[in-house]
């Protein structure tokens, strides 16, 4: 008897131990109050950012707005005031705010602060307002959830030690194949070096070995003319920042105007 | 010309080591000064040119050969010691029995314009040339297996060549505008004050023993790439330094050979009045006017060792050696098989640490 009770309770002893064990299911909120995403656009987020919320048990939200507000970046204001309220246990969140073309990248909650300190969120943030520069909103949305992906896959090792590598793929195969072109430029330097050691005869030219000292007869310098070559110094280009970044109490985020 | 030891009657070499005949033999050693005095007719076994063979052709014997039909001019001797006829061709001062290997001086084919001035005697043994191949080859990483060492050293032979040392003076001026120049900033503009000036050089300069290879038969740069010879050295002129040697007369007279040490003059004095000039920007050469002068030749006879390899119709055959200071000049032809091998495992030893290299940076980079 004892050892059927013994049977019966270790398969649900390691049940309990190992089964990921969801206090609260992470959500996704793709809120357009001003129209701009498509309903497909909106669709196609809504499908990536649950995929992502799954994925990483992270709180997702991509809010469009047309609100005024008294703050220098009111997309900033929107998405810290509904976030916090609507996942205080934290979020990942990107914000468009059309009343003064503002956009805003925040992330809240120790664990997505870790994730996604300053330097990622501005990352984030330079690649959206790319997008946004060109109007092209959903893909600005885009854009986010793709970094944010690539990100949370890099943070919690979804590829083992090797996932920054696997991630960013573009730039490990650019680097892979500099890295072996570089290595054939080298070898084939070394190589050709050797051959040509191998070639030693040559006609002379000159015969410095033979030669007595220079004897000068006359030596005249004649100053015959003079110019003046005038050009123009190159300007030097100034440009705007476009992004800012910062954190409050328990966020950090970054952002601007587009 | 037999050069025959006193003692036992073996035959003598010039021995580079101690600068003297030497009997392998008996090992009796003479100073090259007991044989100066010495002229064909008194050393025993000099060879007599077939009278019936030879005709007097400008100071050399010619070779009437009956037998086939050769149309270079030969020489016909008789080996002193085993009785050979020994043919060569009419440049050949010195040599050995091909059959009983006897080292004989051909006297007659140095005489009157033909008389080296000087001779520059071998200073580096055939011991010593083993060791230097070897050091030489070494330094060829792709030479095929047919130039190692133990392949080669029984071909290399020692060889007294022709060279004309020629002296002569270069003398001209040369013409030429370059410009001094300031700059400096006026306001947005970067602006720069010229001032054009025509530089005149007259000089000259002397040069001292320039040499070039007297024979047709040797290649020019494999001559000049196993230059300089140290000329302090040079001896008048005495058979005695050539038994063991193989020894050529020039073919190329001094007026035939004497554009090449001008030119190389030419090119160094130009040089030499170009670097007066220093301090000029945009330096343009306007001309120049060189002539050559007080040239003279010497007929000097310069030690070489030289190595003839026929090696995958490779055209440039010859690796040269200095007999006075080892230096070796030679085109090695490059082993194919090698050359890949080295560069497939080079290429893999980069590639995995440039590979791991850019993965580490990848993955440091946040």
């Amino acid at each position: 008897m004892k050892k059927f009770w013994t049977l019966a309770f270790v398969p649900v002893l390691l049940l309990l131990l190992f089964a990921p064990c969801k206090i609260a299911a992470a959500e996704v909120r793709v809120i357009d109050s001003f129209g701009l995403f498509t309903p497909s656009e909106q669709e196609a987020l809504e499908e990536k950012a649950q995929r992502i919320s799954d994925e990483y048990d992270t709180n997702i939200i991509i809010l469009a707005a047309d609100e005024s507000g008294f703050s220098d970046n009111y997309a900033r204001d929107l998405i810290e005031g509904y976030g916090e309220e609507a996942y205080p246990e934290g979020y990942i969140g990107y914000a468009i705010n059309m009343a003064d073309r503002s956009y805003w990248v925040d992330a809240f909650g120790d664990r997505l602060r870790g994730y996604f300190p300053q330097s990622k969120t501005d990352d984030i943030a330079d690649e959206a307002y790319d997008r946004l520069s060109d109007g092209e909103y959903y893909g600005s949305a885009d854009s986010f959830l793709n970094n944010i992906d690539k990100r949370l896959a890099i943070q919690t090792s979804k590829y083992g030690n090797l996932s920054k590598l696997w991630v960013y793929k573009g730039r490990t195969i650019f680097f892979g194949a500099g890295a072996v072109i570089l290595a054939l430029v080298a070898a084939g330097g070394w190589t050709l070096a050797k051959v040509h050691k191998h070639a030693d005869k040559k006609t002379a030219q000159e015969a410095e070995l033979y030669k007595n000292e220079l004897r000068l007869s006359n030596r005249r310098d004649q100053f015959i003319r003079a110019y003046q070559t005038r050009i123009r110094k190159p300007e030097s280009s100034s440009g705007g920042g476009h992004s800012s970044g910062g954190g409050s109490a328990g966020h950090t985020g970054s952002g601007g105007h587009f | 010309m037999e050069y025959k030891c006193k003692n036992c009657g073996g035959e003598l070499h010039y021995d580079p080591n101690i600068g003297k005949l030497k009997c392998d033999f008996c090992g009796s050693t003479y100073d090259l000064s007991e044989y100066q005095e010495m002229d064909a007719e008194t050393i025993p076994g000099t060879p007599e040119i077939h009278a019936h063979e030879a005709v007097i052709n400008g100071g050399y014997a010619k070779a009437m050969d009956d037998s086939t039909d050769i149309k270079e001019d030969l020489t016909v001797f008789q080996c002193p010691h085993c009785g050979a006829e020994i043919v060569t061709d009419k440049d050949t001062v010195a040599t050995q029995c091909i059959f009983c290997h006897t080292p004989m001086v051909i006297d007659e084919q140095a005489q009157g314009k033909f008389r080296p001035a000087k001779v520059l005697p071998f200073e580096v043994d055939k011991k010593q040339i083993e060791q230097l191949y070897e050091n030489y080859i070494k330094g060829k990483p792709f030479y095929p297996p047919e130039y190692s060492k133990a392949n080669v050293i029984d071909k290399i032979r020692a060889i007294y060549l022709p060279f004309w040392l020629f002296d002569l003076t270069m003398a001209g001026e040369v013409n030429a505008t370059g410009e001094h120049t300031q700059t400096f900033t006026s306001g947005q503009y970067i602006v720069t004050n010229h001032q054009v000036y025509a530089i005149n050089r007259e000089g000259s300069m002397g040069f001292h023993k320039i040499p070039v290879i007297g024979s047709s038969k040797t290649p020019k740069d494999a001559m000049d790439s196993i230059e300089p010879f140290d000329y302090s050295k040079l001896q008048d002129y005495n058979p005695g330094y050539l038994p063991g040697y193989l020894a050529q007369r020039y073919d190329l007279d001094s007026k035939a050979t004497q554009q090449f040490s001008q030119s190389r003059a030419e090119e160094t004095f130009n040089h030499a009045m170009m670097n007066t000039m220093m301090g000029y920007e945009g330096l343009v050469p306007a001309g120049k006017n060189f002539y050559a002068s007080s040239i003279h030749a010497d007929y000097v006879l310069l030690p070489s060792y030289l190595l003839f390899m026929d090696y995958d119709n490779n055209e440039d055959k010859l690796i040269a050696v200095n007999g006075q200071t080892g230096k070796i000049a030679g085109n090695i032809p490059v082993d194919k098989h090698k050359r890949n091998r080295f560069f497939i495992t080079r290429f893999a030893l980069f590639a995995l640490l440039f590979l791991g290299l850019a993965f580490l940076l990848l993955m440091l980079i946040d």
